[in-house]
C-alpha cells in the first residue's frame, strides 16, 4: 500500500472525494468521513484506464454491507491509472482512506480545480451537514 | 412528511455504546456498533451477539376466542401447539399473499404474537377486523416492553451464567418464565440468525439492565452488541425470508419456499383456498439462491437474466461474511433450469452468477 497523503494538503468536494493535484495529474480518493459513513466496504468498481471523464461524472462506485456509494470525478480529463489493489481488498478504503486512492486523472481543463475545497472548508460542510 | 420515530427502552445505551442509529420500520434503531457489521456478524457465528429487537410487535391475545381467531388467520394448526411452545407461521390474505410472518407463543392463559416491526399496526388491525366483540382482547404491549435476542454458539453459556440456571436442557422453540433482577422475564429458545439462541421479553426497566449485563460478560464469552445490518446478513446466509423482500402482499409463501409453514389439513383459514390452488397447480415464480461468479453487489430489484431473457429479480443480496462471497435470493420463473447460468444486472452491467442451494450457510441448532 502506498503511503497516505496528508489530509491538510489535499483538496475536497462536497460529495466527499479528496483530490491531490500534482501538476496536471489529479489523484482521487474518498474521505475518512465518507468511508466511516459507508462502513464495511466490500466492493470497489473502477473505470477503465483511458476513459474520458467530465467533472462531476461517476468515476467509481463502492458498495458497503449497508449501502452503495458513488465516487464522482472532481476534474475533467482522462483516467491515467486505477488502483487495482482496491478491487482485491476493498476494505483498504476503510482502513487507510488517504492512502487508498481510486484513480489518477490527467486533467484536461483546470476550471474545476479552483472550486475545490480546503480541508477546513470541507470539514465545515461535514459538520453542518 | 416527518413522523416522530419510536425509541426502544434501550436507546440511550445504544448511544453510549457508539451505535449508529437509523430509521427502520418507524423506529430509530442501531444499524451497527463501532465493531462494524462484518465483525458483528462473525461474532454471532463464532461466539455470541446481542440484538435489541424491541421494535418487533408484541401482541397479547386473551379470551375465549383467542385460539379460534389464531386458527382463522394463521397458516399453522394452532390447536396442535402445546402450552409453553412457540411456532413460526404466516398470516395470509385471502389471495394467499402475506400479511406478515410471525412467531406465536402459547402461554396457557394467553397467546403472544410477535410481528415484524413494520407490520405491527397492520397485524393489530387485521386481528381486530377478524374477531367478534368480547371474544378476544388484543393488547399491543410493544411500546411498554423490551425484547432482546442473544444469538450464537456461546449464547446458552452466557445466559445460563447470567440467570444462574442451566438452559442447555431447554428445547428449541420452548418458552418459559425466568427471573432477572427480581423481575419476571419471558424467554424463548428462538431467533432469526441460524444460530442457537434466545429471545427475551421483559419490561422496559429491565431491558437496558439485561442488555448491559449480557455485554458485561463479553470478556469471558465474547458477547458483541449487533445492529440491523448484521441481523440482515445473518438471516440471508440461512435463506430466511424478510418481509417486504422474499414475502409481501405481492408474494405468496409458496413462491418463497415456505410451504412447510402451511397446514393444508386445517380446514379453514384465510388464504387457504388460494394457497391450495397454487399448491396443486404450481406457482409461476419461485425463490432461488444464487452466488456471484463475477464480483459485484447484487441489490434488491436487480434484474436476473438467462441469456437475453429476463427471468426474475433479486429480492435480497449481500456479501456473505461467512463464505466471503456475494450471495442473494431472487424471485424467478418457476421453469428456470437450476443448472443454467444466469446473469444479474448490476448498475447496467450483466454479471455472471450461478444458482446454488439455499441455505447458503446451514443453521446450527
Amino acid at each position: 500500500m502506498a503511503s497516505a497523503y496528508d489530509p491538510a494538503e489535499l483538496r475536497y468536494t462536497v460529495t466527499h472525494e479528496w483530490v491531490h493535484i500534482d501538476g496536471g495529474l489529479a489523484t482521487v480518493g474518498l474521505t475518512d468521513f465518507a468511508q466511516d459513513q459507508l462502513s464495511d466496504i466490500v466492493w470497489v468498481e473502477l473505470p477503465e484506464v483511458e476513459t474520458l471523464i467530465e467533472e462531476g461524472n461517476l468515476l467509481a462506485t463502492v458498495e458497503s454491507v449497508k449501502a452503495a456509494g458513488d465516487v464522482y470525478s472532481p476534474v475533467s480529463g482522462k483516467v491515467a491509472e486505477v488502483n487495482e489493489e482496491l478491487t482485491e481488498s476493498p476494505e483498504l478504503v476503510n482502513q487507510e482512506p488517504y492512502a487508498s486512492w481510486f484513480c489518477r486523472v490527467l486533467i484536461s481543463e483546470t476550471t474545476g480545480v479552483t472550486k475545490l475545497l480546503t480541508l477546513s472548508e470541507y470539514n465545515a460542510t461535514v459538520n453542518t451537514g | 412528511m416527518t413522523t416522530e420515530l419510536l425509541r426502544s427502552p434501550i436507546h440511550n445505551l445504544h448511544l453510549e455504546l457508539g451505535a449508529r442509529m437509523v430509521p427502520f420500520a418507524g423506529w430509530e434503531l442501531p444499524v451497527q456498533y463501532p465493531a462494524g457489521p462484518i465483525q458483528e456478524h462473525l461474532s454471532v457465528r463464532h461466539a455470541a451477539g446481542l440484538f435489541d429487537i424491541s421494535h418487533m410487535g408484541r401482541l397479547r391475545l386473551e379470551g375465549p376466542g383467542a385460539e379460534s381467531l389464531l386458527q382463522r388467520v394463521m397458516t399453522r394448526n394452532m390447536s396442535k401447539i402445546r402450552q409453553g411452545t412457540a411456532v413460526y407461521g404466516l398470516i395470509t390474505y385471502a389471495d394467499g399473499t402475506v400479511v406478515d410472518d410471525v412467531i406465536v407463543v402459547h402461554r396457557g392463559t394467553y397467546w403472544l404474537l410477535v410481528t415484524n416491526g413494520v407490520n405491527r399496526v397492520k397485524v393489530l388491525s387485521w386481528l381486530r377486523a377478524h374477531t367478534a366483540d368480547g371474544e378476544t382482547t388484543i393488547a399491543d404491549e410493544s411500546l411498554e416492553t423490551a425484547m432482546l435476542a442473544l444469538q450464537g454458539p456461546k449464547a446458552c453459556e452466557a445466559l445460563s451464567k447470567l440467570l444462574d440456571t442451566d438452559l442447555g436442557v431447554v428445547g428449541r422453540f420452548r418458552c418459559w418464565d425466568g427471573f432477572y433482577s427480581g423481575q419476571s422475564i419471558l424467554l424463548t429458545r428462538t431467533g432469526y440468525t441460524g444460530e442457537d439462541g434466545f429471545e427475551i421479553l421483559c419490561n422496559s426497566i429491565v431491558g437496558p439492565q439485561l442488555f448491559r449485563s449480557l455485554l458485561g460478560i463479553r470478556d469471558v464469552l465474547g458477547v458483541q452488541a449487533c445492529g440491523l445490518a448484521a441481523r440482515d446478513s445473518l438471516r440471508l446466509e440461512c435463506g430466511f425470508p424478510l418481509y417486504g423482500h422474499e414475502i409481501s402482499s405481492k408474494i405468496s409463501p409458496l413462491e418463497a419456499g415456505l410451504g412447510w409453514a402451511i397446514s393444508f389439513r386445517k380446514k379453514n383459514f384465510i388464504g387457504r383456498e388460494a394457497l391450495l390452488k397454487q399448491n396443486l397447480e404450481g406457482t409461476p415464480r419461485r425463490l432461488i439462491g444464487f452466488q456471484m461468479v463475477e464480483g459485484g453487489m447484487p441489490r434488491p430489484s436487480c434484474d436476473v437474466y438467462r441469456g437475453d431473457l429476463r427471468v426474475g429479480e433479486v429480492t435480497s443480496g449481500n456479501k456473505s461474511p461467512t463464505l466471503n462471497k456475494f450471495i442473494g435470493l431472487a424471485l424467478c420463473s418457476s421453469d428456470l433450469d437450476p443448472q443454467c447460468a444466469i446473469t444479474i444486472e448490476i448498475r447496467g452491467k450483466r454479471r455472471q452468477a450461478e444458482i446454488v442451494p439455499v441455505p447458503f450457510v446451514s443453521p446450527h441448532y
